[in-house]
């Protein structure tokens, strides 16, 4: 297919600056998946915003002092009002009455106008280098040159450097701020060194993704990690991977289709990414969910198809027609076949000529499940004070769900009684 | 005559703004407004494509779409698969904001939008389109669409304000009294939609959370007063605009960016003064432990 | 004579797991009756989901024998003073005035009928030299003598509070109780969450005593024992607990059809 063809003679690497372009989005988006782990667990994936929308005044600033696009000034300026409105917005927060997220909104689009009013002047103002400043705006990493990368590669091993080696007191910082305090960790300076990182960050991955989506870049790659996992070096090196991967594909298609800013692209990837991790992955994953569902729907119409059948006369084998046992039961009639077919197939109930019978099984299923049953309505109308008449359907809900080792402490708690609150029988 | 325009213009974005955003700041939905000004823009892109002109109410539906399409990622973050809220909401509006701008990138030939244009805006061209009613030219059409919104933004609070004022000191009591919380947060959500979507030509995506939290903010600090607060940040978000138009001429740069700007040294000045006030109080009251 | 509230297999379900289940109870008008129970218990949750600010997930309550919508200017509701931003520009004066609005609907002006409660309701709660005062500005004790004046100011003959006691200081909570006691004898009816035990049989004649399920219901002195009192505070029944987290990691519905 054309597509698939077009992209994949990005990964030929055949034109010279496909290798740039691969390896600075490549260790750009790697950063941000590590330094974006712990600006996740600390909730502050708003203050990566505001650092994200900051930096365009200071790079705004550093081209108008330094009267050209270097790489390095534009970084240092990116990072100076970066770190700068991450400052403010603490600052603002503790010292009125303003609360977090305004301060943030203000912040965050305050800066981000000085930015554009020093662009646009600077557009405007016809200084020949200037061109392409609005690169940083959404991102173009087709941009970049080779020591553009190895700027990255220089301030990208230092930054992994530090969070190796404050590992262990990031990582208790995130999770438990109050504690780490309590055991005396350094917390001012573990906040001062993620603070530096993240912005830093921040002020070279702009350059790949832009300022408005650079956000995204921090948060979405590390929310898809804790989708599988909730250990924090397993996160975070899949932050890092899922982060790489989405900005050399991002990259790719945005290169193969000449003028397509990157930023979009990498973001766009990442999401599904983060789309498809929560379907899937983990405890919360709906395809889990959907999967647990099922079991419990099915179990839930075995058992109460089962009951059906229990005899409290005999407490021995019933037989039914089909519309005696649908007039007995109060399910619509689909459901109901669908419940004598799962039984027939469990073999606890076995069909002849039209007439339903249970097993042997099948008599001690509808005996457990009634006693399931009739042992919760005597439970809670004893431990909730219930009247007699407000305990039946709870215990419809509550049956299925109740396990062996639940039943014995029922029978414990209620002294191994015979009789339910209706007074009938708890069958044995 | 056309500075008349444009800073009507910027002075009816701000009013309607400074409204809803003293509500915002008071329910700590400030970043809600930030996620839906950018998620609205797919809908725009996409309407904007369809109906190959710059009609306004196709343009609302396909904003209201879109609108609807982040709420619901945001739930599904946040309640469905349990992600914290404020990674709930960034994943979701990024994503959308994304798709807006590579829409505008595969669309560029047939829509007229330009991706700078879409954070900071236009506002300078406002004066260039007019409307035609009837044969007469009636003025720039941006005024229109701003003016018939404002009014119905400050038409619904005036009529709702108790609700509005109730549900958001205290929604508990709000809601023992019978008044739906639900009801007025969507229509909150409702009207700033609204106003970020008929901004977005003059002022942009980003720089309408600027309009929407600064003056309400500066506002807060000064007052104690809930409506003084309004009627405070209607006039900063107009003389805002006022100033910042006169200093982007200065310096030849983006109209929305400058007053975006004065926004910021409103807010700062507000916030120096209040600093000062307090100490200046706390000397006083020790002042008068030391002499009694 | 009509039962104050009345609850039928109430039951509020957070996060998969019950927070309050099956609670029955009927109580009593003109009583001042406490609602207690250890930390996390649902007492909260049981005020507003009778108030109807949360929807209970099974069951159902009644207020004077009707639906609470038909009876809402009967009832006043005091949340916990936490739940509000303290911060919001309003005054004093303001917050009471919201009292009148449960009467006065949304839109109609004040009369000076209205304007009368309001300084009548400052005044009961000794808060009139603080009228036209910043909220802000305000101790923790005056807060929630503020609340306590909106609540008088509704006129109603069902008074639900929320902790009304918690960061008060002694003068302010000598001053409520006996507020609420002049109220009861009034007429009144008046269901307070409470936190203290040492003050609950001072404050209450009649209690209702939660840990997530009903443990007593009655009279002060029948429920106020040390059976029931270890059974309400002495850690969640195991069967209980045990059933509940069944429940949360089952995903299963608590009802189905």
């Amino acid at each position: 297919m054309n597509f698939f063809t077009e992209i994949a003679s990005f990964f030929t690497f055949s034109e010279p600056n496909v290798k740039v372009v691969f390896w600075g989005s490549l260790i750009l988006c790697s950063i941000s998946g590590l330094v974006g782990t712990f600006t996740l667990l600390r909730k502050r994936s708003l203050i990566g915003d505001v650092i994200s929308h900051s930096v365009l005044p200071g790079i705004a600033l550093a081209f108008i002092i330094g009267q050209q696009k270097n790489p390095l000034y534009l970084i240092i300026g990116a990072t100076v009002t970066g770190w700068i409105s991450t400052y403010l917005v603490d600052y603002i927060t503790k010292h009125s009455k303003i609360k977090n997220d305004t301060a943030i909104a203000l912040i965050l689009s305050v800066f981000f106008g000085v930015g554009v009013l020093l662009l646009t002047h600077i557009q405007h103002s016809g200084n020949a280098s200037q061109s392409g400043l609005d690169q940083f705006i959404f991102g173009r990493a087709s941009a970049m040159n080779m020591s553009d990368v190895w700027l990255f590669i220089i301030v990208g091993s230092i930054i992994t450097l530090l969070v190796v080696v404050f590992f262990r007191g990031l990582s208790l910082l995130s999770f438990d701020e109050s504690y780490s305090q309590s055991i005396g960790f350094p917390n001012e300076l573990l906040k001062l060194v993620l603070s530096i990182t993240t912005v830093v960050t921040v002020a070279m991955g702009v350059q790949a993704v832009g300022v408005v989506l650079m956000s995204a870049l921090l948060i979405t790659p590390a929310a898809c990690a804790k989708f599988w996992t909730n250990k924090i070096i397993p996160m975070a090196i899949l932050a890092v991977v899922l982060s790489g991967v989405s900005g050399v594909l991002g990259s790719a298609i945005s290169y193969t289709y000449n003028g397509m800013p990157t930023g979009p692209w990498i973001v766009v990837v990442i999401s599904l990414f983060a789309f498809i991790s929560a379907f899937i992955g983990s405890k919360h994953g709906l395809l889990k969910k959907y999967i647990q569902r099922a079991k419990n729907n099915t179990k839930i119409l075995r058992e109460n198809t089962i009951k059906l059948f229990f005899n409290p006369d005999t407490l021995g084998e019933t037989t039914f027609q089909f519309e005696d046992i649908f007039e007995k039961s109060n399910m619509q009639r689909g459901t109901l076949k669908k419940g004598l077919k799962l039984l027939k197939s469990d073999d606890l109930i076995t069909l002849d000529n039209g007439t339903y019978t249970t097993t042997e099984e099948g008599i001690n299923e509808a005996k457990a499940i009634v006693r399931k049953h009739r042992l919760w309505e005597l439970y809670i109308s004893r431990f909730m004070h219930l009247q007699p008449d407000h305990v039946h359907d709870d215990a419809e809900g509550i049956e299925h769900v109740i396990t062996p080792e639940i039943e014995k402490e029922l029978e414990k708690e209620l002294d191994f009684p015979t009789k339910d609150p209706h007074d009938s029988d708890i069958p044995y | 005559m056309i500075d008349f325009w444009i800073i009507l213009t910027a002075s009816l974005v701000a009013t309607t703004t400074a409204i809803l955003g003293c509500f915002l700041i008071m329910r700590k939905m400030a970043m809600i407004g930030d996620a839906i000004s950018h998620a609205v823009l797919p809908g725009i892109v996409i309407a904007y494509y369809l109906t190959n002109s710059r009609a306004s109410f196709p343009i609302l539906l396909g904003a209201a779409a879109s609108g609807m399409v982040v709420t619901y990622l945001i739930q599904f973050f946040n309640q469905r698969v349990k992600l914290q809220q404020d990674a709930s909401i960034g994943i979701s509006y990024t994503f959308l904001f994304a798709i807006g701008i590579i829409l505008i990138s595969i669309f560029s030939n047939d829509v007229d939008l330009d991706q700078d244009c879409v954070l900071y805006g236009e506002i300078a061209y406002v004066p260039l389109d007019t409307l035609t009613l009837g044969g007469f030219n009636v003025g720039p059409r941006q005024v229109w669409i701003l003016g018939t919104t404002l009014l119905i933004i400050a038409g619904s609070v005036f009529i709702g304000y108790r609700k509005l004022v109730l549900t958001t000191f205290d929604p508990a009591f709000a809601a023992a009294m019978g008044v739906s919380v639900v009801l007025w947060q969507y229509y909150l959500m409702a009207g700033v939609s609204l106003a970020t979507v008929v901004s977005f030509e003059s002022v942009g995506a980003v720089l309408v959370i600027a309009f929407l939290s600064g003056p309400a903010a500066t506002a807060f600090l000064l007052t104690k007063d809930f409506k003084k607060m309004i009627y405070l940040a209607i006039g900063f978000g107009i003389s805002a605009s006022i100033i910042g138009y006169y200093m982007a001429d200065w310096l030849a740069g983006s109209i929305a960016g400058a007053i975006a700007t004065i926004i910021g040294v409103q807010f700062a000045l507000a916030f120096i003064y209040i600093q000062f006030l307090r100490k200046s109080r706390i000397s006083e009251t020790l002042e008068n432990k030391v002499l009694t | 004579m009509e039962p104050s509230v009345e609850t039928h297999n109430l039951t509020v379900i957070y996060d998969k797991k019950p927070a309050i289940w099956n609670i029955d109870f009927t109580l009593p008008t003109g009583k001042i009756i406490g609602i207690m129970g250890p930390n996390g218990s649902g007492k909260s949750t049981l005020l507003k989901a009778i108030m109807g600010i949360i929807e209970p997930n099974i069951g159902y309550s009644k207020v004077f024998d009707k639906e609470l919508d038909d009876v809402r200017t009967r009832v006043s509701y005091v949340p916990q003073r936490q739940s509000v931003d303290w911060d919001f520009p309003a005054s004093v004066w303001d917050v009471v005035a919201m009292g009148r609005f449960a009467t006065k609907g949304l839109f109609k002006r004040l009369s000076k009928e209205d304007n009368d409660i309001i300084t009548e309701s400052l005044a009961k709660v000794n808060m009139t030299p603080f009228t036209n005062r910043q909220i802000s500005q305000l101790s923790g004790g005056q807060q929630q003598r503020v609340f306590l004046a909106r609540a008088l100011a509704q006129n109603a003959d069902l008074y639900l509070m929320d902790e009304p006691f918690v960061g008060v200081d002694a003068a302010t909570e000598q001053a409520i109780i006996n507020l609420l006691k002049s109220m009861r004898d009034a007429g009144k009816t008046l269901l307070v969450v409470h936190h203290d035990l040492h003050t609950a049989q001072d404050y209450f004649e009649h209690m209702v005593l939660l840990n997530s399920r009903l443990v007593a219901e009655g009279p002060t002195d029948e429920v106020f024992t040390q059976e029931i009192l270890t059974e309400t505070y002495g850690g969640t029944l195991t069967t209980l607990s045990k059933v509940a987290s069944a429940l949360k990691e089952k995903d299963f519905p608590m009802r189905h059809k």
